[in-house]
Parts: structure tokens; sequence; C-alpha cells
């Protein structure tokens, strides 16, 4: 899929762990785990803004276009 | 889930039914070839009382007899589509094939006795034209709702998938 997913990348900036910020974020750590690996199919605005709340980044930051 | 209890009782009621009907029908064929004398059993098939046949007539017949058998199978199919059910595995990739390959069989059911009861008649020179809604027309509705069935299974399996995906 041409959208890549760089939740790792800005977990790894603010020193967080995937199990943290599911907790905060209120999902599941296995629906974070297919987030991050790209397996999402779509993302809920509630849940890009509670990510973008709690890494205090940009939906921007997190998803990125790249052409296949 | 009590009516899909009450379906699949049934189903497997007809299914237990349904088995001295597979011997019968096993007898039959070859009872259709080797015997030529039809007054001691009367046999019917699809409103035609058979009487005395040639050899094309007998080959038909027992043709159309075997079709019997491929409705036996459909119900021996819809059982196992019930019992993936009563399991809670609606989007099973066998409830979807098992759907569809029920409403071919169903097709070819109709196609075969369709044909089969023109070549019979024809061969006999008694066609007439009828304008009635016939059982075999139904039933072949009823194949081609069981493969639009398994389409739409398709596409609620793939819009579960992608809500199961949705973050």
């Amino acid at each position: 899929m041409p959208i890549v997913i760089n939740l790792d990348v800005m977990l790894a900036k603010r020193k967080m762990r995937s199990k943290e910020l599911a907790e905060i974020i209120g999902i599941t750590t296995a629906n974070l785990s297919i987030l991050k690996s790209g397996k999402a199919k779509a993302v809920r605005f509630s849940t890009l803004e509670a990510i973008c709340k709690a890494l205090e980044c940009q939906p921007a930051d997190i998803l990125e276009y790249i052409e296949e | 889930m009590r009516k899909l209890l009450l379906l699949k009782t049934i189903i497997d009621i007809l299914w237990i039914i349904s088995m001295p009907i597979l011997l019968i029908i096993l007898f039959i064929i070859p009872y259709i070839f080797l015997s030529d004398d039809y007054s001691s059993i009367p046999i019917k098939i699809n409103e035609n009382t058979i009487s005395h046949i040639d050899f094309i007539s007998k080959g038909v017949l027992s043709i159309m007899a075997s079709s019997t058998l491929l409705v036996l199978y459909c119900i021996y199919l819809f059982k196992k589509v019930l019992l993936l059910f009563s399991q809670r595995r609606m989007f099973d990739d066998s409830v979807l094939i098992n759907l569809n390959k029920i409403g071919e069989i169903l097709i070819w059911f109709s196609i075969i006795n369709i044909i089969g009861s023109f070549i019979y008649n024809l061969n006999l020179n008694k066609v007439s034209f009828e304008i009635s809604i016939s059982p075999l027309i139904l039933t072949l509705s009823l194949g081609l709702f069981f493969m639009v069935l398994s389409e739409i299974f398709k596409i609620a399996k793939d819009t579960k998938e992608e809500n199961d995906l949705t973050v």
C-alpha cells in the first residue's frame, strides 16, 4: 500500500513503548501492532487524534504517502 | 438462533429420510435399462408416468433419475453450511464455496430435467406448449438465488475483514 505508517519512528523519538501508547489511547496492543505493521485498512479519526495527542505530533508525522 | 436450530433439525431429518431414496434410485436405474414392462411398478418422473419406453427414453430417464442424486448432494452441502452457521462461522470460506456449489448443482439439476423431459416427450410425440410456474423453473431460480447469496456473503466477508482491520 502506498501509505506508510511511521508510528515506530515516532515511538522511538518519544522513547515510548507500544504497550504504553496502546494504554494511553485506549486500543489493544494487537490493534496497535496491526497499525504499526501496515496491515490496517483504515484508521479512525478518533484513534489518529489520540495518537497525535499522546505523541505530541501531527498526522503527517505518522502517515506518509510513497508512490509505488 | 432458534430458527437456525429448527432449520438444521428439519434438514437433518430430511437427510436421514433421503437415504432410502438413494437406494431406490440405485435400484431404479438398472431396472429402467433391464425391464421392458413398467406396469408392475408405476414410475412417475416430472409428471410423466412411464408406461412403455424405448432405448432413447431409457437413457433420458436414467439420467433424470441420476440427477436426483445431485439434489441429495445439495442437501448434504446445505447441512454442512448450517453446521458452520451453528458454529458461528458465518464467513468461513467453506460457506461461500458450498453456497455457490449448491447453486450450480441446482441449476444443472433443472437444466438436465428440463431437457430430459423435453426429449422424453418429443420421443413419445407428446410435445405440448404450456404456460405455468413449473417446479423446475423455481428450482432454477433457487439455484441462482444460492449463487447470489454466495456473492453477497463474499461481499459481507470482505466488509467484515475491512472492519476488523480498522484501528
